[in-house]
């Protein structure tokens, strides 16, 4: 069994991991990107282990965690590559790109992929995160 | 979601599936690779749609090339799904939380919703524990390319998994060995290969000849990425390192070096441009600290002749592969 990560949402979730956290994970502070949907709802913001509990692989460290990118041009380009592949991905990943600040207060974040711009953010027990972001345009035309 | 008319089955009609990897992962797995267990054939398992409470996904058999090949962005998933499909048909399964149907569909039938989009390119992301690495052949190979192609490759995989700054202790193994005499590259590339620690050895796994088809090989992955990066580096417009390899070519061609004997004055005189063109090649290849990998040979003589040896191999690996006879993957 892993250690515990006490003070994070999912901690209960989280400790049947190794790792989990990964250990190189720290705060992030700054703008950050997500996939959403219209109107954005509390669901948004579920971490898929939660959102698609059946889901084969979704059992993991990362299904406790939410999928966030650095900047509006990486979140697009990720979008639209998926959307290449899995036409009807939105349906399921998300329809609009929201943007919020993240701060540290927020949870724990994996480092950004340097080329896909992605982090995954464990959030703090007590956060909405909901509140924190907004839509800014549509990822589907 | 979309209604499929087809053959109805209360399961899907082939077991023994094994996960193996996921090719394309967003938040859960959007196309995933599967074994059969008993037949070894390859199967695609492709998300297609969804509603509130149900997954739809398609199964498509293809061949382990053809995986081979979008695993490692050298095929677009449009030119594989349904095309490449090694059935006239493909199973359709709905997920729900407690059921599941399946419809058997011919390709023809395929609503193209259900297909993927013009030139989608997968990006499956690489784990630490992704140890193979493959040569995709795209044309009938000569039986001695079949035999030169795994050599070369193993040669320069081996002296770039030995000069990378990521592998401090075998680099400086490597570095310290005491290399005695004359270059003979027989010798030399025995002698590094036996230097590369067991966990990195290059193996062979599996040859598919065919056209097209592939060889696999169990190694370090990113050394094999840096072989395959270092071509890109010799076969690209105006190559710095070509340029640089005809430089010191020259330079030995028109001082007679070759017949120059060991303990001959002269050579003095031809350290200081041999070392400065030795440098200039190795940087042109991108090896770290390329100072330290010239010091490590008994004379400047020696280290131009490593030097030229490595550009040797992966210059051969880029004719091979600009000759349209085999690619290699890049990350």
């Amino acid at each position: 069994m892993a250690k515990s990560a006490p003070g994070l949402k999912y901690a209960e979730e989280m400790a049947n991991y190794d790792d989990c956290p990964p250990p190189d994970c720290n705060g992030y502070d700054g703008a950050a990107y997500r996939w959403v949907f219209d109107p954005i709802t509390h669901k948004c913001f579920w971490p898929h282990g939660k959102l698609w509990p059946n889901q084969e692989r979704t059992k993991c460290c990362d299904g406790w965690g939410l999928s966030f990118f650095v900047s509006a041009e990486t979140a697009k380009a990720r979008f639209l590559a998926i959307i290449k592949s899995n036409r009807n991905a939105y349906k399921k990943l998300g329809t609009h790109l929201a943007k919020g600040k993240i701060t540290p207060t927020h949870g724990l974040a994996t480092e950004a992929n340097s080329k896909t711009g992605h982090f995954t953010l464990f959030e703090h027990a007590g956060i909405r995160l909901r509140d924190e972001f907004q839509i800014i345009e549509p990822l589907i035309v | 979601m979309l209604k499929l008319t087809g053959t109805k089955f209360e399961q899907l009609p082939v077991s023994g599936l094994k996960w193996v990897s996921d090719l394309q992962y967003f938040d859960g797995p959007l196309v995933s690779y599967f074994r059969h267990a008993r037949t070894d054939d390859a199967y695609i398992k492709y998300w297609v749609d969804c509603d509130d409470d149900i997954d739809r996904w398609m199964w498509v058999r293809v061949t382990e090339n053809d995986i081979l090949r979008l695993s490692n962005k050298v095929e677009t998933l449009d030119r594989v799904i349904p095309r490449k499909c090694q059935d006239d048909f493909v199973y359709f399964v709905d997920v729900g939380p407690k059921s599941q149907s399946v419809v058997l569909i011919y390709i023809t039938d395929i609503p193209q919703e259900y297909t993927p989009d013009k030139d989608a390119v997968l990006s499956p992301e690489r784990t630490n524990n992704d140890k193979t690495f493959p040569i995709l052949i795209e044309e009938d190979l000569e039986p001695q390319d079949l035999t030169d192609i795994p050599r070369v490759f193993r040669q320069a995989y081996s002296i770039l998994y030995l000069l990378s700054p990521k592998h401090v202790v075998s680099r400086e193994k490597f570095l310290s060995h005491p290399w005695r005499g004359g270059f003979s590259s027989v010798h030399f590339y025995n002698e590094v290969e036996s230097i590369v620690p067991d966990r990195a050895q290059f193996a062979f796994q599996k040859i598919q000849y065919a056209s097209p088809g592939f060889m696999r090989f169990s190694l370090d992955r990113p050394t094999a990425e840096m072989v395959s990066h270092c071509v890109g580096l010799i076969s690209q417009r105006g190559s710095e390192a070509r340029r640089a390899y005809h430089s010191l070519g020259s330079y030995i061609h028109t001082n007679k070096l070759n017949k120059l004997k060991r303990q001959d004055p002269g050579w003095a005189s031809h350290k200081t441009e041999l070392v400065r063109r030795t440098k200039a090649l190795l940087e042109s290849l991108e090896i770290d600290k390329p100072t330290e990998v010239i010091a490590m040979a008994p004379r400047p003589f020696e280290a131009a002749k490593i030097a030229r040896s490595i550009f040797k191999r992966l210059n051969k690996l880029a004719t091979f592969q600009e000759d349209g006879l085999i690619t290699l993957p890049k990350d």
